[in-house]
């Protein structure tokens, strides 16, 4: 009996040995895990701002224009690649304010875009998924691309639709005030009424 | 005495209460014109005018669920209320409308439909809300003469065939108007 006891003990000393062993291994490396997480991140991001050949990029930029007198636009935008060319700017992740006689009349988003600012005009050209607002949300504007002069209040847009009222409009091509609340559509124009 | 006029008044209150939404909602429905479909390869929007006006050019075509009616044109202008309703539109050049009318549905205590095909052609039509009723307004333009046939769908019976300088048909009535100016005389039917 005895020495069944022993053999029994033999057996089952060294296997909770061993299972001890297992768990201050796993213990200790999440203690490490944890540790590291607390520490702080590298300081590995790159300045916001880069010059490529000529270029200067960037990156989560705002810009006002003009710098005096009546505002014409501001943008925010991801990126801004500022070229060689004076007053030519190319945007990512834009989000825009237009303005008429100094009043934010317009928002507009989209994924990218060129603007040209000269003098006391600016023109902006944006490109995909580009979503614009009237300032009362009121009117909301959808297109594949857009345009927009401040010379000539106006905004010109491809594959558009614009909702308002309860009205939906659709067409290959859109020019509108920059308030959009005149217009006119050409091709394949569609109206679904309230 | 003013405890007794008490449930009197509560008693008003509940009436206008109940009654009122009721009124404003006939209202609105008197003033509106059907939702549409309108499709064109042309159009102006102006919301700053008044009333609001869109213009359509070009093959246009403007459907509607209500009488599933189908108007085809060269030019259609709508006039929207500030309200955001609807509530007139005008169809010229080579305008054919075609509707399905109920033509018992107007003051019979029956649930039978008598469904009936309109077709109208004409330069100018006019689809509008005259004294709380749509109203088809066709006219003559440059000698051309308005054209309108009614047909009762189940028979295939022709009911209705005028040609006249303006038809008028009411589609809440189902009041058809026709009026012959040069000749002085005015014949009326349903």
């Amino acid at each position: 009996m005895i020495g069944h006891r022993r053999r029994i003990l033999a057996a089952a000393c060294p296997t909770a040995l061993a299972l001890i062993g297992l768990a201050t291994i796993l213990l200790t490396a999440g203690c490490g895990k944890r540790l590291r997480k607390t520490a702080p991140p590298p300081p590995s991001s790159p300045s916001p701002t880069a010059i490529n050949g000529g270029t200067v990029v960037v990156k989560d930029a705002r810009i006002e224009y003009p710098d005096s007198g009546p505002r014409i636009w501001v943008a925010e935008a991801g990126s801004i690649i500022a070229s060689a060319e004076p007053g030519v700017v190319k945007l990512t992740k834009v989000s825009c304010r237009l303005y008429r006689e100094g009043k934010e009349v317009l928002r507009v988003r989209a994924d990218g875009g060129d603007a040209i600012q000269q003098g006391k005009t600016v023109q902006v050209s944006l490109a995909g998924n580009v979503r614009a607002e009237d300032i009362r949300q009121e009117l909301r504007l959808t297109a594949d691309k857009f345009e927009w002069s401040s010379q000539h209040n106006r905004v010109s847009a491809e594959n558009v639709q614009w909702l308002g009222m309860g009205f939906t409009h659709r067409a290959d091509r859109g020019v509108f005030t920059t308030d959009l609340k005149r217009a006119t559509f050409t091709g394949h124009v569609e109206t679904k009424t309230p | 005495m003013i405890v007794k006029r008490i449930p009197w008044v509560l008693c008003m209150l509940c009436i206008a209460a109940v009654t009122a939404p009721a009124l404003l909602f006939a209202q609105g429905a008197a003033k509106k014109l059907p939702p549409f479909h309108i499709k064109a390869a042309l159009m102006d929007l102006d919301l700053n005018a008044t009333p609001r006006t869109l213009i359509y050019d070009g093959n246009v075509r403007c459907a509607s669920q209500l009488y599933d009616a189908m108007i085809t044109c060269s030019h259609l202008e709508g006039n929207a209320s500030v309200e955001d309703k609807i509530t007139s539109i005008k169809a010229s050049g080579k305008v054919v409308v075609k509707m399905t009318v109920d033509l018992k549905a107007v003051g019979k205590d029956t649930t039978e439909k008598n469904p009936a095909r309109l077709e109208g052609t004409s330069e100018l039509i006019t689809y509008s809300i005259e004294e709380g009723a749509r109203v088809l307004r066709m006219s003559k333009v440059n000698n051309m003469k308005p054209h309108l046939t009614i047909t009762d769908l189940a028979t295939k019976e022709l009911l209705t065939d005028a040609s006249g300088d303006e038809i008028t048909f009411n589609l809440d009535t189902n009041k058809l108007h026709v009026e012959q100016v040069e000749m002085g005389n005015e014949e009326n039917g349903q």
